[in-house]
């Protein structure tokens, strides 16, 4: 710069102002309060010694561990357990102490935002929460006057999208509750388990108590890889205290290193396994008579229709040893009614038969007699806190005459299936659907097919979400609006009704964040636009207070005690006193109601169709470092695991000539390809089928890291199958062979395929 | 035009833009100010002439949403302090503290914004004031100490994110006058400054 043209430095320049005089643009005032900002605190004082503890949940993932945030000078410094919890005490996981880097991410989401340039190009401003939520309001009014109220959908997930819920109830549609998680996750072993126990045994939680228990089965589930640490807590403490351990599992996974039996069964056989062990039970009498004689109905059909099924022809099937099934099934008999047979959680895997495979994991947990006996299945143990009024939105329950949900006999009470939403969107069929609105879940990296989805979003007249992180959905969104994370905010009260009951309250540790808002906050804006008579509380506090006023609390009590109320619990129940939640008040090893409904009342095995030749299954599961595909950019997580690899049994590797860290490219049946994806060779990996950690490959360059990291198995499954009860959607449904410096490698078939097993087989496009 | 106002005038620049610059009297002179350092850039007066114009708020503010708030790939250039500063690219880290306490050390706080106050529009702003008061051995430990720690790479992200000629333009004019700044007074001339000199 030349001096002439810095014309003058200030004439105002006396130095005798101690307190300056703040002209210019206002930003600043003169310092009165030194000890709200820094220097508070003694900062000699290192780490997150000497913070303020600040009692809340987390919600890194949906477990919702209570935990306390330590803050220093306002800014949170570290994350712990609540010492006073009585499922994690101290502990979180990797994810949960990551928070801290949640809040500071500079790619957060900050203010609302209006898309300026084509949908999916990423250009947009930032605009006033007014003008955001105005769009919104004329949008949801606009498309219910013109193509009626189910017209409009939304996909919901996790605590910060329940009070939004209440608004699109109020539009009429039919289509305001279709929680991905439930049609891509629980649905089938949500309505398995409703159906023959009486309640749900998974859900959101797992009521199974392998602390307690002599032998834990999994089937599938890798606990300590998907991590919930009281979950996890409690099968350490069982096999600790000398639980056995059977696994089944294609792939050799964290417990499966852990096991007594090891089954590395087939894909997509695993109810033939379960089916031939029900059989051998009742067949050498090795099931609990008792029990079954007391407390179930359905059984002589059971073992009329489990017949066929030994465990001679189930071993060719599941390509496993005769004998290790043998012991296995003695093993779990032996130490019955003690016995975790873990009912699963995410079970949309083949489609047609999910609900019949929970079913058979349920009927096999009622022949071993473990229902409400330490080691098994456990009764919940209810937390009951207040009522604050008008939180709901009151709505006649009508289904529409053409609806989504008709189809499916159980989705009825749980929300409109995902795929239907997506396929009426497309088609316009058989009503169109024209405004979404999404909240706490990244559509494109949950549901199968995500072309057809980004093909649906296209075709939208109006599309908007609620996000903290920008994902693949904010991309190709309208508006998007700014979520405070669960460290600044308050939601609905927290209970817990497992093995260690309790009542909590998140509540924000540290203050939102640039223009970031509650959910709650949104949604009571929202409603008082629309005109909706709901969420008559200005601030959290004072629902919350209302609901927490009966238990003789109030926010400031409770966290007077540590931010934690825990209550004692019931589990067990006597055989004596024992009946089950379901209308008989008996354990259904036969559903009735799936009759009624013209659905198999009993479990079969229905065969899911192998790979094409030349391909491999495409299976996924979860890391401990990641939540689903939420994490992938937050700085500690990145850094813990910046990418998945993609695992490879040895053999097939060494046949098509793939080492150890090479890199490859995945090619599906219908030819869609994944982004460069390293390889584990790997022994612990059986060779018809592929293993990839969900939720890598991020397609959205707005998350700066996880950006192309790694590849995403959610794009490789574009074939998918409906369950015939909810409307679930199938994720193992896909096959992979793999491309390496541009050559396409056809799998080798190394274990041989039954002929009861068909293949699927390729359309051929001419 | 004085020191202290050019750097209001650059807080300003650097804030969202709720009115085009060409409506602003103060940009405008302070970006005819500065012939040199806009020769020094990429584009040409014609093009810097339409990036200001009142057609274009709503581009400008797609353009600032771009560089500085949220964008596709990333966000190329978050206008924060500890983002530099901080070994981890995070918000409210050390840089942070840094900051507050220039601010606490010459009597002022920052009034609570939502933007954190290590953004550059407050630290532009902090400049001025500090050149209002004639705080001279201050403004030049916040320059040497602190600011110029981090603008230069800030300032980098911005240019290598191809910005529009204004915030090119904005940039430029920026780290121009913050080195002569630090060079005038913090060297030879720190007494100029007392004594309210004028360049
Ligand atoms: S398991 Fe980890 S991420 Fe999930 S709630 Fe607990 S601490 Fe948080």
């Amino acid at each position: 710069m030349k001096r002439r043209e810095f014309i003058k430095l200030s004439a105002a320049g006396c130095a005798a102002l101690g307190l300056m005089e703040l002209q210019g643009r206002g930003l600043f005032r003169p310092a009165v309060s030194q000890g709200a900002t820094a220097g508070a605190t003694p900062q000699y004082l290192p780490g997150s010694l000497g913070a303020k503890e600040v009692p809340s949940v987390c919600e890194m993932c949906f477990w919702r561990c209570p935990i306390v945030g330590k803050v220093k000078d306002g800014k949170l410094v570290k994350i712990e357990g609540n010492p006073k919890s009585p499922s994690n005490g101290p502990r979180v996981c990797a994810r949960g102490n990551s928070g801290v880097q949640l809040v500071y991410d500079p790619d957060r989401m900050k203010y609302p935002m209006k898309r300026i340039g084509a949908r999916g190009e990423g250009k947009w401003a930032k605009i006033s929460w007014d003008e955001a939520l105005d769009e919104i309001v004329h949008n949801m009014q606009k498309v219910k006057k013109e193509y009626g109220p189910n017209a409009i959908a939304y996909f919901d997930h996790g605590a910060s999208a329940e009070f939004m819920r209440e608004i699109f109830k109020a539009t009429g549609t039919e289509n305001y509750t279709n929680e991905p998680a439930f049609f891509q996750c629980v649905g089938p072993v949500a309505v398995a388990y409703l159906n023959t126990a009486g309640y749900l045994v998974s859900g959101t939680r797992q009521y199974i108590d392998m602390g307690n228990a002599k032998v834990i089965l999994l089937v599938g589930s890798h606990i300590g890889e998907n991590v919930h640490v009281s979950h996890v807590r409690e099968f350490v403490a069982g096999l600790n205290k000398g639980a056995k351990l059977i696994v089944v599992d294609p792939r050799f996974s964290a417990p499966a290193n852990k096991a007594d039996i090891y089954l590395p069964i087939r894909p997509g056989t695993d109810t033939a396994l379960l089916l031939s062990w029900i059989n051998y039970v009742i067949q050498k009498n090795l099931y609990d008579k008792e029990f079954v004689r007391d407390h179930c109905n359905g059984f002589e059909k059971l073992r009329e229709s489990v017949k066929p099924y030994t465990i001679e022809w189930a071993a060719k099937i599941c390509d496993l040893n005769p004998n290790e099934m043998r012991k296995a099934i003695e093993l779990l008999a032996k130490h019955r009614p003690n016995v975790a047979i873990h009912p699963g959680r995410h079970s949309t895997w083949y489609g047609k038969e999910d609900v019949g495979r929970h079913q058979a994991l349920a009927i096999l947990n009622g022949l071993m007699g473990a229902v409400a006996v330490p080691g098994g299945i456990y009764f919940q143990t209810p937390v009951k806190p207040g009522k604050a009024k008008g939180m709901e939105v009151e709505v006649e329950e009508n289904t529409p005459a053409i609806s989504l949900k008709t189809e499916y006999p159980y989705a009825e009470a749980l929300g409109t299936p995902t795929a239907n939403i997506i396929k009426a969107t497309l088609t316009g069929k058989p009503y169109p659907i024209k405004l979404w609105g999404i909240n706490g879940v990244n559509i494109l990296q949950t549901i199968p097919n995500p072309y057809d989805t980004m093909e649906a979003i296209k075709k939208l007249d109006f599309i908007f979400c609620s996000e903290m992180l920008a994902g693949e959905t904010a991309i190709w969104s309208d508006i998007i609006l700014p979520d405070a994370t669960y460290l600044e905010r308050y939601d609905a009260i927290h209970t817990y009704d497992g093995l260690t009951p309790y009542l909590t309250i998140r509540q924000p540790v540290v203050d939102a964040m640039f223009e970031t808002r509650s959910p709650y906050w949104v949604a009571h804006q929202l409603a008082r636009k629309m005109n909706i008579n709901v969420f008559p509380y200005e601030k959290e506090q004072d629902y919350l207070n209302l609901q927490l006023q009966p238990l003789g609390l109030s926010i400031e009590k409770l966290n007077a005690q540590g931010g934690i109320l825990t209550f004692p619990s019931k589990p067990y129940r006597s055989r004596k006193e024992l009946k089950l939640p379901t209308d008989s008040g008996k354990y259904e090893l036969y559903v009735e109601d799936f009759a009624k409904n013209k659905l198999d009342p009993l479990p079969k095995f229905i065969t899911v169709t192998a790979p094409p030749k030349g391909y491999m299954r495409l299976v996924y599961g979860r890391v401990p470092m990641h939540t689903f595909s939420r994490t992938m950019n937050n700085l500690w997580l990145h850094n813990e695991m910046p990418e998945n690899e993609l695992w490879l049994n040895d053999e097939v590797a060494a046949k098509i000539g793939i080492k150890d860290g090479d890199i490859v490219v995945m090619e599906n049946q219908d030819g869609k390809k994944s982004n460069p994806v390293k390889v584990k060779v790997t022994a612990g990996m059986r060779p018809d089928a592929a293993f990839l950690p969900h939720g890598f490959g991020s397609k959205s360059p707005l998350l700066t890291k996880a950006y192309n990291k790694g590849a995403s198995d959610q794009f490789m499954i574009t074939r998918y199958e409906n369950d015939p009860y909810v409307g679930s959607s199938s994720h193992r449904t896909s096959f992979i062979r793999l491309i390496k410096d541009g050559k396409t490698l056809d799998i080798p078939e190394i274990r041989p395929l039954p002929p009861e097993i068909p293949r699927f087989e390729i359309k051929k496009t001419a | 035009m004085d020191a202290a106002s050019v750097f209001h005038l650059l807080s300003e620049a650097f804030s969202f833009p709720d009115m085009p610059p060409s409506a602003n009297e103060g940009i405008v002179d302070l970006i005819a100010g500065f012939p040199t350092v806009i020769e020094s850039g990429n584009s040409d007066a014609n093009a810097l002439a339409n990036s200001i114009s009142a057609e274009n708020l709503l581009e400008l503010q797609a353009e600032y949403t771009r560089l500085f708030i949220n964008a596709p790939r990333k966000t190329p250039a978050p206008p924060y302090a500890s983002v530099y500063l901080s070994n981890n690219r995070r918000l409210m880290q050390e840089g942070y503290d840094d900051t507050i306490r220039f601010y606490l050390e010459a009597g002022v706080e920052p009034l609570d914004g939502p933007e954190p106050a290590d953004h550059i529009f407050y630290e532009l702003e902090f400049v001025g004031l500090l050149i209002d008061s004639g705080q001279a051995e201050l403004l030049c430990r916040f320059l040497k100490g602190h600011l110029l720690k981090w603008y230069p790479e800030f300032f980098g992200c911005i240019l290598q994110a191809d910005p529009n000629p204004y915030y090119e333009t904005i940039a430029r004019i920026t780290m121009s006058s913050l080195t002569s700044l630090e060079k005038e007074f913090c060297h030879e001339g720190e007494s100029n400054l007392k004594n309210g000199g004028s360049l």
